[in-house]
């Protein structure tokens, strides 16, 4: 009798041990959260599922689950209906009307979305550098004027901004039966055109002649580094590529009868035609996109500046390099560590902010979607396939940051 | 050497300043002189359209619909109600934290001088001013001998409860008009102070949880986060405007095996959901870098003092953490002030709603660039001083009893 | 009595008679606090002159001034018969002519040790890939880290950092060297392999100017020694006259502080 009481006991002690264990805790605790978190996933999508039902739709119209594996069904998608709205602006050359399927307009949107963000960037680069170095400027007026840059296009909503420049300024360009014809441009808030140049007959042997350059130009950069080697002698190879490239692209061009013919704007039946055309969304889109993304840029750009130690400029100076090659070979590669993480982060929110083109009516991939989703109801799989459309490309960028990133390795300054 | 401008004692320290920072050597002096061009026919252009082209009426006229929306003139109160406990509780604060300096108060208030120049009238302008003296009430109570000096402990902590009621207290009594009315700058407040509220316990336990040691847990806040960080705003919020009634909507929700009835949800709750869903995975992410601050040590010598797991979270980790990241909540909540513009597209008339709503009315059609610029105004003395005042609360935090 | 006579050390190195470095009445502002009040030092060649101070007194701004890392208000300071102004050409000579040695070594992080030393060799003094590198390994050869030639900086402790770093200035073959508090960066047991290194240039006739308070450096190494307070020197002499017999009250107060 003793002897049963103290085993059952030590059978609750044991019990009670087991359930003080780390290990223990460890894994019920986990079980717990997991199973908590799929029933409410579940009624989550059992609910959403439900309510779709009842108006004749699906929740995952890919997935159909009467068939056999892998239960993706391709006829039921109604992706490849046709979408009957057409997409005025397309990129890259890519062919689009309304003819055309759903699939189709959402592929014109992300294409739409990659030429925008893409020329964000590089242009929000460009002014963010020149804003941020300006900052530093010694000049009082000129860091001011930076830092009221900055103050001003950071603390207003992009939104607001974009609209602005589409309303108040892009908007309010001269209609098109009253163009501002500049000469080497035509402006109106139809479209803004700007020369441009078309090939001609020559062009693919002058694209060959380039690529040839190009060698040529990169063979001068290795010559000209090896003789700076041996003879300590500065032999400057960035330019001696850059003029080899220039003088056999120049000649190539000659030689082959100016394959490039200019393109200049014109106005005809009311539209504008010919030139390199932007029009007042895609413009205002970029505008604002680019100066907004720029003033975060800039504030960047002088922190990591301002991140470099005084004494890493002392000491430059003390060895007697001049200010261009302290700031080439000392100041410059320390920034740029610095600097690319915070700004891949702009890119990402570059990227992102492009979805506001809605607003504008410009089609981006985002744009595009809604006027899938209002038309056909199917909410759910096309507000999927734009997060996926927007992860894959923040991951992309990631990538190729983190690749620059890893590649600007301490040594080669 | 820097003179800053106004500190300038006579002619020649003034010649002195200018030749060192504006003609110093002829290359600055061109860039000095191009600069003095650029920036006169930059003002002359906006001063230009500020006293002559621009006609201001379309402001004046729409007071209402700028600061309120829709919300009936007679419910007022209510806003007015919340404005002063509020602004009460402000002075309060700033009487028992006396850290950040006053100047920065004073300096906000003189920069909203255009927009009340503009904005108030009669009784509004009446009821402004009672704001500020509610402030100043609440300033005075917290500088009264027993507050600033036995009870202040006391007192601070009574005034963190407070702030934390203040915040259903408030939704509670705007709620007596239906949501779908609000607007304005009303609604922008509503929405960005709210949101990040609410955002702000999920964004830690987000924070905790990816800094778990539980797989499972870690890997679903990672997940949580980066979705939610690799999307656009607009993404989430269409979510929720869209999928959030088809998942809790009013006829047929089951929680937990038990039927209920779900909640209506008009569109500014549903806005309000998808904010907060976007903001806490941005605070998780600042609360992360909080952690991550904490030295190791601070975590060692807690557990050999013998503390719990929740303990050494809630005294020791946690506090230490969110104060170093003050700062970078203060940013979190400007960008959001500014990113809840986006509630546009779900149609509300939060602030650039209301923009958009007066540059469609007749009498003001093409009238955009005065709302815009005029709303863009209190956008940018919001977000600016808030900017201005974490940088202070950065300096202060730097030097403070850490 | 000659400099040999008042250091007292065997007759390998001679002080020379012409003056290396001249500055008199040197003054410095910054914004309103006036830094330096007016100093007058000469230096000759294969000199060693040791300044010791308070924090605070100037030191560093005084020999910062001789390499023109600050720029002077008034005085004229004159640098192997090179008057130190606005000039540029005369800032480039200088600069090539005059190595220095921070306190925080204010090496290149981003850089090799190799490309540290050779860096201002290829870009300013325009040597062959091959000769800076052999320049290189020689100097580390010198103080006595060849075998850390492809190594970051990070991956040094502190005392071969400071080696590094007066390998790079030695690079340039200058005429002055100047140290301003070279070891006080570096932990206790990394003080003498340094001291070790600055010792050998002193006996080689390197021109030096040495901020420091490692006395038993000061008493071996110095020819000259100057005592600065509030932007002045306050007393001057030779290492003897300084540890036996100082004659101001501050100097006196100072030393038996760090003694
Ligand atoms: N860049 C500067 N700006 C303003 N004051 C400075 C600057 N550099 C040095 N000072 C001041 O000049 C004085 C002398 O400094 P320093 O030469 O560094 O002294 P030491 O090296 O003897 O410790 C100190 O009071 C210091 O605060
Ligand atoms: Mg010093």
């Amino acid at each position: 009798m003793a002897a049963a009481q103290g085993s059952s006991a030590s059978e609750l002690r044991r019990i009670l041990t087991l359930w003080r264990n780390v290990r223990v805790q460890r894994f019920v605790g986990q079980t717990v959260f997991a199973a908590i978190v799929i029933y409410v996933g579940y009624l989550l999508i059992s609910n959403m599922s439900g309510r779709l039902d009842q108006i004749g739709l699906s929740l995952f119209p890919f997935v159909d689950t009467t068939g056999s594996f892998p239960f993706i069904s391709v006829s039921g998608d109604f992706l490849n209906q046709r979408a009957g709205f057409d997409i005025v602006e397309t990129s890259f050359g890519y062919d689009y009307g309304p003819n055309d399927s759903y699939r189709d307009a959402y592929f014109t949107g992300f294409l739409n979305t990659i030429r925008v963000s893409g020329m964000g960037i590089v242009f929000a680069t460009i002014i963010g550098v020149f804003i941020g170095v300006s900052r530093q400027s010694k000049n009082w007026l000129v860091s001011h004027a930076a830092l009221a840059y900055v103050e001003t296009f950071r603390n207003v909503p992009l939104l607001l901004q974009l609209i602005f420049w589409y309303v108040a300024i892009y908007l309010k360009l001269p209609r098109i039966s009253n163009p501002l014809d500049l000469d080497i441009a035509i402006v109106t808030n139809k479209a803004i055109a700007l020369p441009f140049v078309s090939p001609e007959s020559g062009f693919g042997i002058w694209m060959i002649v380039l690529l040839a350059g190009a060698a040529a130009g990169a063979a001068a950069y290795v010559v000209r580094s090896r003789r700076q080697d041996a003879t300590g002698l500065p032999s400057h190879p960035g330019w001696w590529a850059l003029g080899a490239f220039g003088a056999i692209g120049l000649i190539g061009f000659l030689a082959t009868g100016l394959p490039l013919e200019t393109d200049t704007p014109s106005i005809a039946n009311r539209q504008v035609i010919g030139g390199l055309q932007m029009t007042p969304e895609f413009g205002a889109l970029l505008t604002g996109l680019t100066l907004y993304t720029a003033a975060f840029i800039a504030e960047n750009v002088r922190g990591s500046i301002q991140a470099i130690p005084k004494g890493q400029t002392e000491a430059a100076a003390a060895l007697g390099l001049g200010s261009f090659q302290r700031m080439r070979y000392v100041i410059l590669p320390q920034t740029l560590r610095i600097l690319i993480p915070p700004t891949t982060n702009q890119y990402l929110n570059l990227t992102k902010n492009s979805s506001l083109a809605f607003v504008l009516a410009f089609k981006d991939v985002f744009g595009t979607g809604s006027v899938i989703i209002t038309q056909t109801g199917q909410a759910v799989p096309i507000i999927a396939l734009l997060m996926i459309t927007y992860l894959s490309l923040s991951l992309f960028i990631s990538l190729v940051m983190n690749t620059i990133n890893s590649r600007l390795k301490w040594e080669n300054a | 050497m820097t003179v800053a401008g106004f500190q300038i004692p006579d002619r020649r320290v003034a010649w002195r300043w200018a030749r060192e920072n504006l003609f110093d050597g002829s290359w600055n002096t061109a860039l000095t002189v191009g600069m003095v061009v650029l920036i006169g026919v930059a003002l002359y252009g906006v001063g230009n359209f500020v006293f002559a082209s621009a006609e201001w009426e379309a402001i004046t006229a729409n007071r209402k619909l700028f600061f309120i929306g829709a919300y009936p003139r007679d419910e007022a109160w209510r806003i007015w109600a919340v404005i002063y406990v509020l602004a009460g509780l402000g002075g309060l604060s700033w009487a028992l934290w006396s850290r950040i300096s006053p100047l920065l108060a004073i300096g906000g208030a003189i920069a909203m001088i255009p927009v009340f120049v503009f904005m108030a009238h009669g009784e509004v302008a009446l009821l402004t001013l009672g704001s500020l003296a509610a402030f100043g009430g609440g300033y005075a109570f917290g500088k009264t001998p027993a507050l600033s000096g036995r009870y202040r402990n006391t007192a601070r902590t009574v005034a963190v409860f407070l702030w934390i009621a203040s915040l259903p207290f408030s939704w509670v009594l705007l709620d007596g008009v239906p949501t779908r009315l609000w607007g304005g700058l009303l609604l922008t407040m509503v929405l960005t102070v709210f949101g990040i509220t609410i955002a702000f316990p999920f964004g830690v336990l987000l924070a905790l949880g990816r800094a778990s040691t539980f797989p499972v847990i870690r890997l679903f806040c990672v997940g949580f986060i980066e979705i939610v960080r690799g999307v656009p705003l607009i993404t989430i919020l269409f979510m929720a405007f869209f999928l959030l009634p088809l998942a809790i909507g009013p006829e047929r929700t089951i929680l937990f095996g038990i039927p209920v009835t779900g909640v209506d949800t008009a569109t500014v709750q549903r806005a309000l959901a998808g904010i907060v869903i976007f903001a806490a995975a941005y605070l998780a992410e600042i609360v992360r870098g909080g952690l991550q601050a904490v030295p190791r040590g601070q975590t060692e010598a807690a557990k050999a003092l013998g503390l719990n797991t929740f303990h050494i979270l809630g005294f020791i980790v946690l506090p230490q953490a969110l104060r170093a990241v003050i700062p970078a909540l203060v940013g979190q909540f400007i960008s959001l002030f500014k990113d809840t513009s986006l509630v546009l597209v779900l149609a509300l008339t939060d602030l650039l709603g209301a923009a958009r709503q007066v540059s469609a009315q007749p009498d003001f059609i093409g009238r955009q660039a005065e709302t815009l610029l005029f709303i863009a105004l209190i956008y940018w003395i919001v977000a600016f001083n808030m900017s201005r005042a974490s940088q202070q609360i950065e300096k202060n935090l730097g030097v403070g009893e850490r | 009595m000659t400099q040999d006579q008042m250091s007292g050390r065997d007759g390998e190195k001679r002080v020379g008679t012409r003056n290396i470095i001249e500055a008199r009445d040197v003054e410095k502002w910054f914004g309103d606090f006036q830094a330096l009040r007016g100093i007058t030092m000469s230096v000759k060649e294969r000199e060693v002159v040791v300044i010791m101070g308070p924090s605070g007194s100037g030191k560093s701004t005084f020999i910062r001034t001789i390499n023109r890392l600050e720029e002077h208000d008034k005085g004229t300071i004159i640098v192997d018969g090179v008057e130190l102004n606005n000039d540029l050409k005369n800032l480039e000579k200088i600069r090539s002519e005059v190595g220095m040695v921070f306190q925080q070594f204010n090496l290149f992080p981003h850089l090799t040790v190799e490309r540290n030393i050779t860096l201002a060799l290829s870009h300013v003094r325009h040597f062959k890939k091959a000769d800076a590198h052999d320049m290189a390994m020689r100097l580390l050869e010198r103080v006595g880290i060849p075998e850390q030639v492809d190594k970051y900086p990070a991956q040094l402790s502190g005392g071969q950092q400071q080696r590094v770093a007066i390998a790079r200035a030695l690079a340039m073959q200058p005429k002055i060297m100047l140290f301003d508090e070279p070891t006080s960066a570096l932990d206790p047991e990394m003080i003498h392999e340094v001291l070790d290194v600055m010792r050998e240039l002193a006996e080689t006739g390197m021109t030096m100017i040495v901020v420091t308070h490692e006395m038993g450096f000061a008493r071996e190494a110095a020819d000259r020694f100057f005592f600065f307070d509030e932007g002045v020197i306050v007393e001057e002499g030779t290492p003897e006259h300084f540890f036996t017999n100082p004659q101001e009250e501050r100097t006196k107060l100072f030393l038996s502080q760090i003694l």
